[in-house]
């Protein structure tokens, strides 16, 4: 079929590919605008924290700053989590990359080997004092020093060097309905104890049903079995700790969990083990039937609308909780409650977990090639100081970083509690261990099977001497022999660096942090000889 | 006209000196280059990407002359981007070797030449790639001819520590004990050696496991303490091995006393503050807060309330969460 002709055809495309040509013209132009101040510095701050509360919190940051430094644009770029990886890396790769980025997704803002390339490392400006503390009792303390983990939160372990600066602690707690709270159990004390939970969430139900209405006690932003195990399985097996402990590090590593089996220093039929299960299963009443498969916005409106008393999520959640639940019930927030005395299972209950280890979050790397990077540095140290750290991150609802912030009433409830104990037996391994483990208990949490079978199941995977505790050993022999391997690159790198500029006391100091790391490890040969002593027979090789 | 020929002599010499002045210019330019690709080399380097790195040190090495700085830096960098770009290859690590051979060949006293023969070492020490076999008393032999052959080098520091790697590494009691001696003895004629806070942390570590010489091992890691810890900031997994053997093996109480006071004043966030506190309660000693949580300082010895297990304590009704404003407010 011939296309009829149009009039004036070739004209006509010239005149739509100029007018394509203005508008693209015109929309660069803007962006430059956009980014263009004139006699000022502009830095461009970007993240994903799309929750309620923390762009305003930044945006209070970036006011009160520009006030500071009238020379000092700052623009802040919030992008949800499905574009962030894109975004960041194709602009770092184009060398246009923001001047602070928060670090800890994507490839380029995970891996080390682009960490290292793209940002800055910062050991030595935060070993200075951050120059907003002056006047405070931080004024001569190192800038590092000054946070509650101790910058850890921006601490590359294989690079031996901070390269984010974290802004708040992150963890996790139960939120709940005031008002429902207090009719139904009828007093303002949040549960104390894991009885106390059950009991609220008994008394919940059947004020619920006496309304006509279903009330669930307890609904999940993520996964039950992450939420449910991480609160209780320090509490029931810490005391394992002293027998299964080897090397007295004060972890318990997935190996030594294995290698306790074998000794037998426990198995699923401790007692310890039995009743952290057990009371992992006496939560079933509290949530709803298909809980495992419940997702964080099905929770949050259940928990808005009346539907739930109780919401677990984390601290990055509650500016999101209170605006949602604003004009229908107040909030109140408290930690997971362990087992009592009293309460079944008490009895091997050591105590509670501590949250000394809490890392912070929200963390932002300092672009290497950026122009103004002593203006990004200074607007974190602002971000970070004693003075105003608290404050800025209250208006996200999120806790301070900084030790000896002074919380308020509202935020008490989320600053790290470091009493409890830290080490567990550690379930979770790797390969058919894992999936065994964890495909057991997303059915045994709902009730769909047995402890027994449960037990029996797992038991039987770790004890499987094909792709059980055996190979999970093995891999991780081979995975610490690998990354003996690649320390020894970061080893020649940093040895090239020392003789280079044999002036830099600081590349010597992280050469030796690299050399011990090293040394100390053997070569992996600890866990080849305790494999020998342990299991009578040469390691599998994998 | 006195000398019929001087000013064509004259002008000969004028033309050589401007050929010359050029020569020197173009050469001066070159070594300018050169001096710019090894820096930038070298740069490349820090930031691991070593597949360029070894372009530009190759492109170095070929417009030098063997065995000068410039050549030996070029060639050590070729040899250490062999053997370590990813992924790695027996091809690679065979260059490696070649290239370092010939570096201590042409350069035995250059300044990269105890580094040079330290690798070739590592390079029989570790399994570079999958079913590469490792070469304990091949290793050995290299370190110590580091040793030998550069004795007042800082290298060889870390070369004794290499050797007594080949040692404790294979967890055997007598080799072991073999490998700590390495480190004791250069300890003893070497007060003043840099790495000796490495080193007696790996005598402590040593003494641990296998041997479980709890005394000697504690021992040791006081002498780290003394020194100061390398790691500074992450010792609190040694503070709590020390804290422990001290309390359950030795019943040294001013040792356990000690390092659980150093867990809860100087690593409050390795997990073990709380902990350490109860240990000091039962030991009768003084217990000092966990500095960084003020808000949550319960005084070591209070008993929690309403029987209930450590760390549950009734809490004040929590206040409601504030909304936050629309807008911005400014304090």
């Amino acid at each position: 079929m011939k296309l009829p002709r149009i009039p004036g055809g070739p004209t006509l495309g010239l005149v739509l590919l100029g007018l394509a040509l203005a508008v693209s013209l015109l929309q660069v132009l803007r962006n430059d605008r956009t980014y263009s101040y004139p006699g000022k510095k502009v830095i461009r701050i970007l993240h994903w924290q799309l929750e309620a509360g923390f762009r305003e919190a930044i945006g209070l940051a970036i006011n009160e700053f520009e006030s500071l430094h009238p020379d000092v644009k700052i623009e802040q770029m919030a992008v949800t989590e499905t574009v962030y990886d894109t975004l960041l890396n194709t602009n770092l790769i184009s060398g246009n990359a923001p001047d602070l980025a928060e670090l800890g997704k994507g490839k380029f803002g995970s891996n080390d080997e682009y960490t290292v390339r793209y940002f800055l490392p910062l050991a030595q400006v935060i070993a200075q004092p951050n120059p907003f503390n002056k006047g405070t009792p931080f004024e001569d303390t190192p800038w590092k020093e000054t946070f509650i983990d101790g910058m850890r939160g921006g601490y590359r372990q294989q690079l031996l060097d901070y390269y984010a600066v974290p802004v708040t602690l992150f963890n996790t707690r139960f939120f709940y309905n005031k008002q429902m709270y207090k009719e139904v159990t009828g007093t303002d004390v949040p549960p104390q104890t894991f009885g106390a939970l059950i009991e609220a969430g008994r008394k919940v139900r059947a004020w619920g049903e006496a309304r006509g209405e279903t009330i669930t006690p307890i609904v999940n932003c993520y996964k039950p079995s992450t939420w449910t195990l991480e609160w209780l399985q320090i509490p029931f097996t810490s005391r394992f700790e002293s027998a299964v402990d080897l090397d007295l590090d004060g972890l318990v590593t997935a190996v030594e969990t294995y290698a306790g089996l074998v000794t037998g220093d426990w198995n699923m039929r401790s007692p310890e083990v039995v009743a952290f299960f057990d009371t992992v299963g006496r939560m079933r009443p509290l949530y709803e039937p298909g809980f495992m498969g419940m997702d964080r916005q099905t929770a949050m409106q259940r928990f808005a609308t009346g539907k739930a008393m109780i919401l677990t999520t984390g601290s990055w959640d509650s500016s999101s909780i209170a605006r949602s639940c604003e004009g229908k019930f107040d909030v109140g927030v408290f930690r997971a409650p362990v087992p009592s005395a009293q309460d079944p299972n008490g009895q091997y209950v050591r105590g509670t977990a501590t949250e000394a280890t809490a890392v912070g979050g929200a963390a932002f790397g300092v672009y290497k090639n950026s122009p103004n990077q002593d203006v990004a540095i200074r607007f974190l140290q602002y971000l970070t100081s004693r003075g105003r750290n608290a404050d800025i991150m209250e208006m996200a609802s999120w806790p301070p970083i900084i030790a000896g912030s002074v919380p308020s009433p509202a935020m008490r409830p989320f600053i790290p509690n470091p009493t409890g104990y830290s080490a567990k037996l550690n379930f979770e391994m790797t390969n058919n261990v894992t999936t065994v483990y964890n495909s057991q208990l997303d059915k045994y949490l709902p009730g769909e099977n047995t402890y027994e079978q449960f037990a029996n199941s797992y038991e039987a995977a770790l004890r499987n001497p094909r792709g059980g505790g055996d190979e999970v050993w093995a891999r991780e022999y081979d995975t610490q022999m690998k990354g003996t391997r690649n320390q020894e690159r970061l080893l020649a790198v940093q040895a090239m660096q020392v003789l280079s500029n044999p002036q830099d006391s600081a590349a010597e100091t992280k050469y030796r942090q690299s050399l011990i790391q090293q040394v100390r490890s053997n070569n992996a040969q600890y866990l080849r000889y305790l494999f020998e002593k342990v299991r009578k027979q040469p390691i599998p090789e994998i | 006209m006195l000398y019929p020929h001087s000013s064509a002599l004259l002008r000969i010499v004028l033309a050589s000196s401007n050929l010359l002045l050029l020569a020197s210019s173009a050469l001066r330019a070159d070594a300018a280059e050169l001096t710019q690709t090894l820096e930038q080399a070298t740069s490349l380097v820090a930031v691991q990407d070593l597949r360029e790195a070894a372009i530009l040190f190759d492109r170095v090495r070929s417009q030098t002359e063997r065995g000068s700085a410039t050549w030996d830096q070029a060639t050590f960098g070729t040899a250490l981007c062999a053997q370590h770009a990813t992924p790695i290859t027996r091809s690679g690590i065979d260059r490696a070797v070649e290239r370092f051979e010939e570096l201590l060949e042409a350069s035995p006293n250059g300044k990269y030449s105890p580094r040079a023969m330290l690798n070739l070492g590592r390079i029989k020490e570790l399994s570079d790639f999958y079913r590469d076999p490792i070469d304990l008393p091949g290793a050995r032999a290299m370190y110590e001819r580091v040793i030998a052959t550069y004795p007042d080098e800082p290298i060889c520091g870390e070369a004794v520590i290499r050797v007594a790697g080949t040692y404790v590494q294979t967890f055997e009691p007598e080799q072991v004990r073999q490998g700590i001696k390495v480190l004791e003895d250069w300890l003893a004629n070497h007060p003043d050696e840099p790495l000796a806070s490495v080193m007696w942390q790996y005598i402590g570590d040593s003494y641990f496991e296998p041997l479980k010489e709890y005394g000697k091992s504690v021992q040791a890691y006081e002498q780290v303490d003394r020194l100061g810890w390398v790691e500074r900031g992450n010792q609190g997994p040694v503070y709590w091995r020390i804290a422990q053997v001290a309390d359950r093996y030795l019943n040294d109480r001013d040792i356990a006393v000690k390092y659980y006071t150093k867990i809860i004043q100087e690593t409050p966030t390795s997990g073990k503050a709380y902990e350490s506190q109860r240990a000091l309660e039962r030991l009768g000693a003084p217990v000092p807060p966990i500095g960084l949580f003020e808000a949550f300082n319960t005084p070591a010895g209070a008993e929690p309330t309403g029987s209930t297990p450590d760390g549950v304590a009734p809490e004040p009704s929590a206040p409601a969460m504030p909304v936050p404003s629309a807008e911005g407010s400014r304090p």
